[in-house]
């Protein structure tokens, strides 16, 4: 087991090198760099930087150096000091860009993958076992709309009704009077209520995702002969149900937390854009039009890491969950 | 808010005690210097002027405390003074009305760093006109130039006793500093002085020259007459006094003449640098104008009405006001009136507007859009908010033909004027108006001319029919010497108008039998294709007629004739040669540079462009004096309701709120 994890783990290297590659160049694809969006984006507001001052710019940030040199600077930066070069955007170090913005995407992301799944296992374990009742249809029902409405849709429609009918703007994290204030307990709540809508329609989509797959797998496991063996050696429904199929249909829901990884640190890009709110994904795609690059760099770097680590983690679990699996890929 | 106005109470209070009481100590002992100040700042003030506070109530409090000097030796010996008038027109606000302190003003911005409304309300140029125009130039953050009879020696008078932000006074090593240091350090500027400084304002103009004559007198001489300069430094291109005037103080400790590079070693550290002073320098410690709003620059000196302050909250910038800021209103009372500017970070550029219909925004104007009216009128009740329409500072929509992209054909048509002419005369500008611009823009008669901005088909067949483009195709278009005649119109959507009235002129072109291709491309590889000479025609804009300060006739032959352009910039090196008509346009613009910006010689040479313009037609301007959207609060002042919606922004600090 240590070897295999010792050798996936030196698999990463290579790959991390390949994906790096890879982010640098297809960022340097399109047509311009970072200071000619930055002068297009003076030029809309009316400020004229001559190309003096451009190439001035350029020279400065070292724009004007080929790619390949840029490249390497950015890696040994990573790999000798932790250093993943500067945000021209944001005018500071790329880790302090990330830093800032990680706290709060890393709460509502875990905030809402609890939320889905407080929400989603008891109403998959109850749909499953009472199939084709009342609530199994409504549970079913709202799965399909939380899987099959888009996000950003119903944050716009939930923005507008808070704002509507409660008065209550639920743009950004905080209301427009705590904007300047230090920290205190009424900011702190007033924080809180601007979370509760992010939480509810991100969770709400992988909620619906769950509910299905968690009802799929039960109703499987349910018809299987163990659980009659079982039932007619006299066990409880209740310890029954509990101590293996919902086990064995929990698998598939556990061993995707490697892929929720990346998930967690970006956070949901259109939702987050729609509400205003500060995490990394608006900040990814933000970086990426601006040509910002060695920001847009940094964070598919570490997306791919985390997508590389969590799914190490998954085969982790799995070999952990299910014998089968473990001989299977160690046997060797 | 609260604790501010509870403050201010306390303040009024006291003052009133101090005045009533007959030099009573009852008054605490601290307030007397507060109360003193104004009535020494305020001789002109007729008011009675123990009673009202000549300085927000925070700074008396702090000059109270002694954490602050007292007003007078913050100001300068002569202040500026705002009245009706000065920033704006008294025409664009008539309402003109010296106002009260305090307030926050909500806004919002969408870029990363950067807040537009915020950088336009702070600037400081080093001269100013009324409603941002050159016409009866004064002195801003200097006090008052001089030109010599021949345009090329520029005196110039900073105001004794002006302060950076941090108290330190402002002189003219400040500028010897930003000369010789910044401008004159070849790591910091490779090429030298920037095209401003250099006579007929071309990178490849002959340098100006600098004399200090003393602490706050100095002159700058051209080897040639330029009296565009004083347009140079009112306000176009939105420079700021940066250009002349940085903290010397500041910056020379970051300087490799002043500072061993030892001594900047932890922080060139800090940022992975080794010798590399000048990317420090630049990077980091300099903070030109328009790096108001990065955080950076947190308590940098500057001169503008409020500073840039830490901000606990990410994304939210705060702005107080300068307590050495060098504007009084005509009462005598230190300016701004608002306390505090504060800009949210929002993610996108949609969701600034969210905030206005949710009322959480007191002023806005960048990020605003004419499409958006009705919106922002049927939410003005509830947001306490109300939607001024002034005028954009730009045209919105020009139509380019580049008259030098390679191909020869389409050379010999667009070259001749009659093709220009009929192009013009098909477009059906009143359709164009109603729907994209919901009535709000007027035709261009100052660029196009009465003549050809007419919707008149048939004129325009006869004319194509005269140049001898009879031949068509199978669908009615139009050929030239036998083969098919497309136009490909490329643009970048700088601005939401550009793609639908380019898809209404196709449209429309089509009545007479030109095929003409709109596409849409990335505004990086547009800038790339212009100055390549790689785009037949596009649509763009163009400074307003209007706006004297920006507008230039040569300016558009960046995209109506590349290559012309190209020979122009380079002394005939590189490029072709252009047509006598186009030398003219280069000839007139130099003659305006060279003329005192504002003069009477200046002014006709401007009305010589417009009707070069008009004969030569060389962009086809779609439509003048469109109006623009700012949102402003209900209760807040001194706000244009005419003009430049950008001017209005930039006269910030004569806003109030009306309590």
């Amino acid at each position: 087991m240590l070897v295999y994890i010792i050798r996936r783990l030196l698999m990463l290297i290579p790959i991390l090198l390949l994906v790096s590659f890879i982010a640098f160049f297809v960022i340097e694809l399109p047509p311009g760099d970072w200071v000619t969006t930055y002068v297009s984006q003076l030029r809309a507001s009316g400020i004229e930087l001559s190309s003096q001052e451009a190439q001035r710019l350029s020279q400065l940030y070292g724009l004007d150096q080929p790619s390949y040199i840029r490249y390497f600077k950015w890696i040994e930066g990573i790999v000798l000091r932790g250093d993943f070069g500067w945000s021209f955007q944001w005018g500071k170090p790329v880790g302090e860009v990330i830093a800032e913005r990680l706290p709060i995407t890393l709460t509502i992301s875990l905030l809402a993958l609890v939320f889905s799944w407080l929400v989603a296992i008891p109403i998959g374990i109850y749909s499953a076992t009472h199939q084709y009742s009342l609530v199994d249809y409504l549970a079913t029902f709202i799965g399909f709309i939380g899987l099959a409405t888009p996000g950003f849709l119903l944050a716009m429609i939930l923005a507008w009704a808070a704002n509507q009918y409660f008065g209550f703007s639920a743009l950004g994290l905080y209301s427009t009077e705590f904007l300047d204030k230090p920290w205190s307990m009424a900011k702190a709540i007033d924080m809180l209520k601007h979370l509760i809508l992010p939480l509810i329609i991100i969770g709400m989509a992988s909620a619906g995702s769950t509910i299905r797959v968690l009802r799929g797998n039960l109703l499987d496991e349910l018809k299987k002969q163990y659980v009659v063996t079982a039932r007619a050696k006299g066990l409880s429904e209740m310890q029954l149900l509990f101590k293996y199929p919902v086990r064995l249909a929990l698998n598939p829901v556990f061993s995707t937390i490697g892929w929720l990884l990346p998930a967690i640190f970006a956070g949901e890009v259109l939702i987050s854009i729609v509400l205003s709110v500060p995490s990394i994904g608006p900040l990814l795609l933000r970086s990426t039009l601006a040509q910002d690059m060695y920001l847009t760099g940094s964070i598919v770097l570490i997306l791919s890491a985390l997508t590389i680590v969590g799914s190490l983690i998954s085969d982790i679990y799995l070999a952990w969950a299910d014998p089968r699996i473990r001989y299977g890929g160690l046997s060797k | 808010m609260g604790k501010l106005k509870f403050l201010s109470v306390l303040v009024v209070l006291a003052m009133l005690l101090a005045a009533c009481g007959g030099g009573a100590p009852a008054a605490p002992p601290a307030d007397a210097p507060a109360a003193d100040a104004p009535a020494a700042e305020a001789p002109a003030a007729a008011a009675p002027s123990g009673e009202v506070a000549m300085e927000a109530p925070a700074l008396a409090e702090a000059v109270a405390a002694g954490t602050l000097p007292a007003l007078e030796e913050r100001l300068p010996a002569v202040p500026f003074v705002v009245g009706p008038g000065v920033l704006l027109s008294e025409a664009n606000v008539p309402n003109w009305a010296p106002g009260q302190y305090g307030g926050t003003l909500n806004t919002a911005h969408s870029v990363a760093d950067w807040a537009p409304d915020v950088f336009v309300m702070l600037n400081e140029p080093l001269l100013q006109a009324p409603d941002l125009s050159v016409q009866g130039i004064q002195g801003n953050v200097l006090e008052s130039f001089e030109v010599s009879d021949d345009n090329t020696v520029f005196t110039f008078k900073m105001r004794e006793g002006l302060k950076w932000s941090d108290g330190e006074p402002v002189t003219t090593e400040d500028v010897r500093f930003t000369w010789e240091n910044i401008y004159g350090n070849e790591k910091l500027y490779p090429s030298g002085l920037p095209a401003r400084f250099r006579t007929g304002f071309t990178p490849a103009g002959d340098p100006m020259t600098l004399d200090i004559i003393d602490d706050y007198n100095f002159t700058l001489t051209s080897s040639a007459p330029y009296g565009g300069f004083l347009r140079n430094i009112t306000i176009e291109g939105w420079n700021g006094y940066t250009e002349l005037i940085n903290p010397a103080h500041v910056l020379k400790k970051w300087h490799i003449d002043f500072t061993p590079i030892e001594d900047m070693k932890a922080e060139l550290e800090a940022n992975n640098l080794t010798e590399e002073w000048w990317t420090l320098f630049n990077q980091q410690k300099r903070c030109q104008s328009w790096d108001v709003t990065r955080a950076r620059c947190i308590g940098y000196p500057t001169l503008t009405p409020w500073v840039s302050v830490a901000s606990e909250t990410p994304g939210v910038m705060i702005f107080d006001r300068n307590p050495y800021y060098f504007k009084v209103d005509t009462e005598g009372k230190q300016l701004p009136y608002i306390d505090r500017i504060v800009s949210v970070q929002v993610e996108d550029v949609e969701m600034v507007n969210q905030r206005v219909l949710n009322g959480d925004v007191d002023f806005l104007r960048e990020s605003t859009a004419l499409v958006k009216v009705p919106l922002y009128k049927e939410n003005e009740a509830k947001g306490g908010f109300r939607t001024v329409l002034t005028d954009m500072h730009v045209d919105s929509s020009n139509l380019f033909l580049n008259q030098t992209f390679e191909d020869e054909t389409w050379r010999k048509v667009s070259q001749d004027i009659r093709f220009r002419q009929a192009l013009s005369l098909a477009i059906n500008r009143d359709e164009i108006i109603e729907s994209v611009y919901y009535g709000f823009a007027e035709k261009p008669l100052v660029s196009v001319g009465e003549e050809f901005s007419q919707y008149d088909v048939a004129k325009a067949n006869a004319l194509l029919d005269e140049m001898g483009m009879t031949e068509r195709d199978a669908n009615g278009m139009r050929m030239v010497d036998g083969k098919p005649f497309s136009i490909l119109l490329e643009h970048g959507a700088h601005a939401p108008d550009l793609e639908p009235v380019a898809e209404l002129v196709s449209e429309q072109l089509k009545e007479i039998g030109i095929d003409l291709q709109v596409k849409r491309i990335d505004p990086n590889l547009w800038t790339q294709r212009q100055d390549a000479n790689e785009l037949q025609a596009t649509m763009f804009w163009s400074h307003d007629q209007g706006w004297d300060s920006d507008y230039s006739g040569s300016d558009s032959f960046r995209r109506t004739g590349r290559a012309w352009a190209l020979w122009h910039e380079t002394n005939g090196a590189e490029g072709e040669e252009p047509p006598q008509w186009v030398k003219d346009m280069y000839d007139l613009d130099a003659a305006r540079w060279s003329s005192v910006s504002g003069s009477d010689e200046f002014n006709k040479l401007k009305e010589d462009t417009f009707a070069w313009a008009r004969t030569n037609l060389p962009v086809i301007t779609i439509v003048e004096k469109v109006k623009y959207p700012m949102i402003a609060a209900q209760n807040l002042r001194n706000v244009a309701d005419a003009g430049y919606a950008i001017a209005s922004n930039f006269a910030g600090e004569q806003l109030w709120f009306e309590q």
